[in-house]
Order: C-alpha cells, then structure tokens, then sequence
C-alpha cells in the first residue's frame, strides 16, 4: 500500500514539475504564434493559440524592411566566429603552459588572470572606448572582437582540462624530439577536445548574444549585431508591427537553438564539471 | 641553461594572453583610477579635479538609489535563483526517464541560452499595461491591472522575477550533477536510520551539496550586480529611476552626460564592491562549506 502511495506521489511530483516546465516555456511559444499573426490579429485578446492565418510574410518583410537585417546576421556571425577562433588559440597556449611548463611567475600570472573575471566589463568599458575612439575603432566589427577575445575562464577550463593529460605523454614527446609548441598542438590539444567543443559552446552563447559590448561600441546600421538590431528594431517599429520584430527574434534565436540542441551535452557537462569539481 | 628555455617557452606561450590581459584589463583598470581624478569628455583634455569626484559619490543621492535598486536586485534573485533550483533538484534528481529528463532540461534550461536582449522584447510585450497578455488575464479573474513596469513600488520585483525565470535552470543543472556526485552510501545509511524525504535532503543532500551551493552564489552575484540588458531594454530604469543599475548609471554618466570621469570614479567604487563581496564570499565559505 505504501509502495503505491509513493508510486502515486513521485508520479505527482514528476507531473508538476512537467507543467512547470511548460509554464516557463510560454513565453517562447507565445513568441513563436505571435510572430506569424497579422498586425492586427497581433494586439487581440485573448490571443488564440495559433494564428488565424499563417503569416509568413512577417519573416520575409524581416528581411525587405529597411533595416539591414541579413547584414546584421554576417555582422554577427563575424564577430562571433573570429572571436571564437581567437580565443581558442590564445587560451589553448596558456592553458598548455600554466599546465605542462614550469616558468617562473607561472602562479602569478595564473593569479591575476583569475582575479580578472572579478572585473567586470561594465566597468573597465569606459578607458577601453577612450582607446577604441583614438585608435577610430569606434563602429567597426574590429572593437568588438578585440575586447572580447580575453577570456579568463576559458584558460581556466582548458588549464583543469590539460592537467589532467599524463606527464609521461609530454615526456614521450619530447624524446620523440617534440618542442612543446608540437606537443601542444599535435597531441595535447587534440586529447582535450571535449573541453574545447564545450569552451565553443559557452562562447557562442555568450558572444553572439552579446548586448552590451556592442551596445557601447555600435550605432550605425551596417555594423550592427543581431541582439543590438533586434533591440534597435523594437524601438523603430514595436509599436506598429509587434509581429515582424517577434519575427526577428525567433530567426536570431534559431542558429543558438541549432548549436544547444547539438551540444546539449556539452553544455551541461562544462557548467556542471567547473562548478562542482570547483 | 635548461631551466631560462623553459621559462622563455612558458612566456611566449602566455604571450597573447597576457597582452590582451594588459590592454584589456589591467590598463583600463589604472587608467579608470587615474580618470577617477579628473574631468574628461573624450573631446578635451582631462582636467586634474582631485578628488572632487570621489566626495562626489558620497553626495549624490541617485547613486545612492541605484545602488539600493542594484543590490536588492542582486539580493533577491540570487536567493531565489538558488533556493528554486535547489528545490526543483531534490525534486527530479532521481527520476530515471529519459525522456522525462530532457523534456525537463530543454524548458527550464532554454530562457539561459536566449540571449537578454530577445527576453526584453518578448516579455515586454506580454508585461505591457495596456495590451499586455498577463494583464488580461488577471483582469478577467478579477484583479485589477498591474503596472508591472510602470508602477514604482512593482517595477523591480517584476525585474526580479524574469531573473529568477530566467537563470534559475543553472542552479538546477548544477544541483542536480552534485546530487548524482554524493555517495550512495549516506543515502543509504540515512535510509537505515529512518529518515524521511524532508530529512535526509536537510541532514545529507543539502550539506553535502554546501560546495555547489557557494560557486552558484559567487557566479551570481557577479551576474546580478553587472545587470544592464534587460531594465535598459525593459524600462530604461524609469520610473523615477525604479529599475536603474549600478552598471546603468555608469553608462548614462559616461556616455549620455559624458562625465568620463565621474563615470571612473563610479566604476572604481563598482569593482571595489564586486571584490569585497567575492572576497568575503569565499572567506566566509570554511565555516559553512563542507569538502570531504
């Protein structure tokens, strides 16, 4: 009898946490309805919970209407991918030497690029765009990529990452008569590519759905970012066609759908293995 | 011989990293205090104001707001953010289906891989006073329309809790890879004794989870403090300064009033606060943390 009772009760607990889950995933499929509705059928209420007629037209305006909308997704995937691409090498090379070679300093330098992901950019932003306007950096992709490239945790997750490949296999290599420019590229970082593709992941997320960084360095159309042209879209027409602009968000939310349905995985394992191995 | 090769491999491979780490951090983090002692607005040389700008911070009265507004902010979704992902662990932990278990990571774990930005736009159309969907709905139960952004005294709280919708899936993902990390057998001794469901998540999961527990209060501290998306795009930090951060302020002071140099000031006393908070975090953490 007990053992039906807790049969009864976990099945409860499963289903309300179920319908939680749906609950919290409203607003996504209200965006996704939305976004197909006429202008008018858009401001109804009740909303129905599929539109009258499918308007796909709202997605194609998307990318007729005066707003550069496709420039601003080759903007984005700019920044996103010479960002990514940089930051894997600089933090493959210092997570290599803070793990493999024993320099003098090493503890310090590990230290202090630890210490800076307790600054946070909000805050050093002002000095970086005195430099980025001298250097008439101002409203180009370029100030972008340059700031976000140093990534502290990165080199800290690829450091705990290579640790743990043997010393026996360095100390192969280097009889082998491999320097360590070798060893890190052709045997190190190929044994930690899980770490890598998760490190891919985080970024993608952090990097193309950046606001604020490009917030402060953009303001001309051509070299806007998806996230700043949505924001700027909202402003520009929100008010007449809520429906184009629900539009623009689900097509700028679909490449970071397609990389987390991918990399699910990866994602998880990275968040959780960085904070409970600490 | 040996030994300054190595030193001199183990420079150049941190090399870039360390140029970036000057230019980017170390350099922006002096030049802000130097700033701080100045009047500048990129157009005109700086001019030496002493501390001027430093006294000017314990004097200005919407500073004093924001930073009320930011660390209620921070205050709030943090515990909440922690407690709900706590509790919704403990609740699925174990559950075995697979497909159960996705279903429950996509929908609490999706608001975080959207970006703030797409999260502004669509909840501001749902939250709007009139028009808005919650809005509707409440009317037709009853209760009278709530001005979710636009009343003073519920503005924030609303702020609040689209964080807590948002990045409580963190916690939980966490939580739940620390429950499956504590051995089976404090289950099962816990078990043996008798205790109950309540019990043993008290006496056992919780403390065993106490590491996970301080690096989800450190990761969002940070992350609440720096808040800036979502009342930029939601309220612009109305009314009356409602909604408006910490980093808000430092934007508005920089770039709208081009006061650089008070914006420094503002942002030293920023950082100095996100240090000592961490600081204290961690140094607070051996009486309450348990590694075994």
């Amino acid at each position: 009898m007990t053992k039906f009772k807790r049969k009864i009760s976990n099945f409860m607990i499963s289903f309300l946490v179920l319908v939680g889950g749906i609950i919290v995933f409203i607003p996504f499929m209200y965006m996704f309805s939305s976004s197909m509705r006429t202008p008018a059928e858009a401001f109804k209420l009740p909303p129905a919970i599929l539109p009258e007629r499918f308007m796909i037209e709202n997605y194609v305006q998307l990318f007729r209407s005066d707003l550069p909308f496709a420039g601003m997704f080759l903007n984005s995937a700019i920044v996103t991918g010479v960002t990514i691409a940089a930051q894997i090498i600089v933090c493959s090379m210092a997570a290599y030497a803070f793990a493999k070679i024993k320099f003098a300093g090493r503890n310090f330098w590990f230290m202090a690029f630890l210490m800076s992901m307790m600054i946070p950019v909000q805050a050093t932003i002002i000095p970086v765009y005195i430099m980025m306007s001298k250097l008439k950096l101002i409203n180009t992709l370029s100030s972008i990529i340059l700031i976000s490239v140093f990534n502290a945790f990165g080199i800290f997750l690829m450091r705990q990452s290579i640790a743990s490949v043997p010393d026996a296999i360095i100390e192969a290599a280097k009889i082998d008569g491999a320097g360590h420019f070798r060893t890190c590229w052709q045997i190190v970082i190929p044994m930690v590519k899980s770490t890598i593709v998760t490190l891919i992941i985080l970024n993608f997320n952090s990097i193309w759905n950046d606001y604020f960084i490009p917030y402060v360095f953009v303001s001309k159309w051509e070299k806007m970012t998806v996230p700043l042209g949505v924001a700027a879209m909202k402003g520009y027409m929100g008010s007449g066609n809520k429906s184009v602009v629900l539009a623009g968000v689900t097509v700028a939310l679909l490449p970071i759908l397609i990389v987390f349905l991918i990399g699910q995985k990866y994602i998880v394992e990275g968040l959780t293995s960085s904070s409970v191995k600490g | 011989m040996k030994n300054k090769k190595e030193n001199l491999t183990g420079y150049l491979f941190i090399l870039p990293a360390i140029i970036l780490f000057l230019v980017f951090v170390l350099i922006p983090v002096i030049a802000m205090v130097c700033l701080g002692f100045t009047k500048y607005n990129l157009f005109s040389a700086p001019q030496w104001t002493g501390f001027s700008n430093f006294a000017k911070i314990f004097s200005d009265g919407r500073l004093w707001t924001v930073t009320k507004n930011t660390i209620f902010l921070a205050f709030f979704s943090v515990i909440l953010n922690i407690v709900v992902g706590l509790f919704l662990a403990l609740l699925i932990a174990n559950k075995k289906s697979p497909v159960f278990n996705y279903l429950v990571r996509l929908f609490y774990f999706f608001p975080l891989i959207v970006a703030p930005v797409y999260i502004a736009v669509i909840w501001s159309n749902i939250l709007s006073a009139d028009g808005g969907l919650l809005n509707y709905y409440i009317q037709k139960i009853g209760f009278e329309a709530v001005g979710w952004l636009t009343d003073r005294k519920v503005a924030l709280k609303t702020i609040i809790g689209i964080e807590v919708w948002r990045l409580t899936g963190f916690a939980m993902l966490t939580f739940i890879a620390g429950i499956k990390n504590i051995s089976k057998d404090y289950f099962e001794a816990a078990s043996l004794d008798g205790a109950g469901v309540i019990q043993t998540a008290f006496y056992i999961t919780i403390p065993q989870l106490t590491p996970t527990i301080l690096l989800n209060l450190i990761m969002y501290v940070i992350t609440e403090l720096k808040t800036f998306d979502i009342p930029m795009l939601m309220t612009k930090g109305e009314p009356m300064d409602g909604t408006r951060t910490i980093a808000m302020y430092i934007y508005e002071t920089a770039f709208q009033k081009q006061d650089m140099g008070y914006a420094c000031a503002i942002s030293l006393f920023f950082v100095i606060g996100i240090m000592i908070l961490t600081c204290v975090q961690f140094m607070t953490s051996n009486r309450w943390v348990h590694y075994d």
